[in-house]
């Protein structure tokens, strides 16, 4: 009696007079796609329904007598004559603070079978990004952890700097890095990563680093695996920066990972070529362009006017061979505020992460650093180039002056303390502490050798013995006299430590 | 001049023609047609026009599923209702489908009226289903 009350119950809410409906047919379904006939008051990516199998699908090609659609789920299920209705809804999908942990498909459908999503509001996928009155400069640093990174190509909050480079050459090492970087920032960003196309195992693994190193108290993944539908491949981008922007909007910070844009071109070539729209260049559509820059214009550094939120994105991009004047390569770096370059013959020369600092750029440059280590890197990149050059020439020359010695000495030694191995973000001040000894002179006398163990031994004994250095440095974002002095004062001790053991 | 405005003009000026004539005027009114489009040269437009055709007739037509046959009073009525919603102009077909069970189903190339036992039961289950 129960089951019948409560399912009488049920039913009187249903509100089941017939009303009129628009629906179209489907003529023809092809590999993702479905070409539909009616429909005829359709707007543009409006989601639509395919009544006798409940599959969702949006509508992105309008011409003259039907509509093509990408399908969200199964198209094999899906006939022709079958019924497709209009559901007046562009393609949306919730954000808010709940799915901060979450794993969730570009609709916002949780992957991670933690329960439903409880959220009031929800964004469209496609939004234009925030216009010119509503900007600022960027001005605020995005440490990533990784000590080359940010002393060379420093990266800003709003920023988009690309990360380029063939395949395994730790492109997403250095993005699921500087996300567990953000564990230790005052200022947190919200971390958005949108794996497209990858293996689910990697995926999986990526989840359980996040774990591990509680970075999922902050992140979102906005998952596109290989195995779902191509539709999802193309949305989940867009999917990301709009979970980006309902922070940036509410004046916090947030960071989008794109892992990767190569895929996400892939796919949109793939729905244009079933859509039937001319290829161009490498088979890709003439948009192929927009497609990159409306999503990445989306990041940006709001005014105070606006609450002074941002997004920054790091697209990744996959070279073949190391060519970056490929077509799509070229278009991201044009589209980005600079890119770093992961080069696979720096990586067998034992360099460690393998970015080549000769095309790697910030096109914010230091201003999107704090003050320590403007002071600092500035003569880094200086002492860099020239060590570059001069062992270009010493592949000619045997003999050299003690003055050019010195350089290259100093130089092998600086490439030596920006080798970073994975999984090891380091916070700011610490990179600080080491970069700073190297520029310095101080580790001159130390052998190539030794470097990796004295950086380690350097900051537990800081650590250890004045803490206050580190936390003078990370309050401030300065390095002034005094803590300077200190600072000069532990390095010293160590290094003639390290010269009495050489001694025995 | 625009080649499809031309085409759909003529597939539109040949069904006024037609309209409510007998089949042999028909007949007629289409062979003086074709010769027309052959002193013109534009012979080669007809399996456009056919199409264009085609889909306005399309656009016309609505079907109306029943479950079985019903009293000529309801069919007239219904038919009314209609057209009065969807426009004076469509042609109604009326088609038997038994398994739609009960009550009617009006569709068109755009629109869909469904007041059929079958589509109330899937709304049911529906909703059964996600609540």
């Amino acid at each position: 009696m129960g089951t019948f009350e409560l399912l009488k119950k049920e039913i009187e809410k249903l509100e089941l007079k017939p009303k009129m409906e628009e629906i179209g047919e489907v003529i023809e379904v092809k590999d993702g796609i479905a070409k539909i006939s009616g429909l005829s008051n359709i707007e543009n990516l409006e989601i639509i329904k395919f009544e006798e199998t409940n599959i969702e699908g949006a509508v992105i090609n309008l011409e003259e007598d039907n509509v093509g659609a990408i399908i969200f789920g199964d198209f094999s299920k899906i006939k022709e004559g079958d019924t497709v209705k209009r559901t007046k809804k562009v393609i949306s999908c919730p954000v808010g603070e709940s799915l901060i942990g979450r794993v969730i498909d570009p609709l916002g459908n949780p992957l991670d079978g933690k329960g439903e999503i409880k959220t009031e509001k929800f964004y469209p996928l496609e939004r234009v990004g925030p216009l010119v009155v509503d900007r600022e400069p960027v001005n605020f640093p995005l440490h990533t952890g990784i000590k080359l990174v940010d002393a060379l190509v420093p990266i800003g909050r709003g920023q988009r700097e690309l990360i380029l480079g063939d395949r395994i050459t730790g492109k997403s090492s250095l993005a699921i890095d500087t996300i567990l970087k953000q564990k230790d920032e005052e200022r947190r960003p919200i971390c958005i990563y949108v794996p497209i196309g990858q293996k689910e195992s990697k995926i999986a693994r990526t989840i359980e680093i996040f774990q591990k190193f509680g970075a999922m108290d902050y992140t979102i993944v906005v998952s596109a695996p290989a195995s779902s539908p191509t539709s999802f491949w193309y949305l989940a981008p867009y999917s990301g920066a709009t979970q980006g922007e309902y922070f940036m909007d509410k004046g916090k910070d947030a960071l989008v990972i794109y892992d990767d844009l190569t895929k996400h071109a892939y796919a949109w070539r793939q729905v244009a070529l079933v859509l039937r729209r001319p290829p161009g260049r490498e088979a890709y559509p003439g948009d192929i362009f927009y497609l990159h820059s409306r999503l990445l214009e989306r990041a940006a550094k709001l005014n105070q006017k606006r609450g002074g939120g941002s997004l920054t994105a790091l697209p990744i991009i996959e070279t073949q061979e190391g060519d970056i004047t490929a077509y799509i390569p070229t278009n991201v770096i044009s589209i980005c505020d600079g890119q770093i370059y992961f080069d696979s013959s720096l990586y067998l020369k034992g360099q460690r992460p393998e970015v080549n600092i000769g095309l790697s750029v910030s096109r914010v440059g230091s201003v999107a650093q704090t003050k320590a280590m403007k002071k600092v890197a500035g003569r880094l990149k200086l002492e860099l180039a020239q060590y570059m050059e001069l062992e270009h020439f010493l592949k000619f020359i045997e003999e050299v002056d003690p003055e050019t010695r010195k350089r290259l000495e100093r130089g092998r030694r600086m490439m030596e303390i920006l080798k970073q191995e994975k999984l090891q973000p380091l916070p700011f001040e610490r990179e600080l502490a080491i970069i700073y000894a190297g520029i310095e002179g101080f580790l001159d006398e130390i052998k190539i050798e030794e470097i990796k163990n004295f950086e380690k031994d350097l900051l537990k004994t800081i650590e250890i013995q004045k803490p206050e250095i580190f936390k003078i440095i990370k309050k401030s974002k300065d390095l002034d006299l005094a803590t300077k002095v200190e600072l000069d004062k532990m390095i010293k001790e160590l290094v003639k430590r390290y010269a009495s053991a050489k001694g025995d | 001049m625009n080649p499809l405005k031309d085409i759909q003009k003529l597939a539109e000026i040949l069904l006024s023609l037609t309209e409510g004539k007998s089949p042999k005027e028909k007949e007629k009114i289409i062979k003086d047609f074709l010769l027309v489009l052959r002193e013109k040269n534009k012979i080669h437009l007809l399996s456009k026009i056919l199409r264009e055709l085609r889909k306005m007739e399309r656009k016309r037509e609505v079907n109306l599923f029943l479950a079985k046959k019903i009293d000529e009073e309801i069919k007239k009525k219904l038919k009314e209702t209609i057209k009065r919603i969807l426009g004076k102009e469509k042609e109604i077909k009326i088609k038997i489908d038994e398994n739609i069970i009960g009550g009617f189903l009006v569709k068109s190339e755009n629109f869909l009226i469904d007041a059929s036992i079958k589509g109330l039961l899937n709304k049911v289950y529906g909703h059964l289903r996600t609540s």
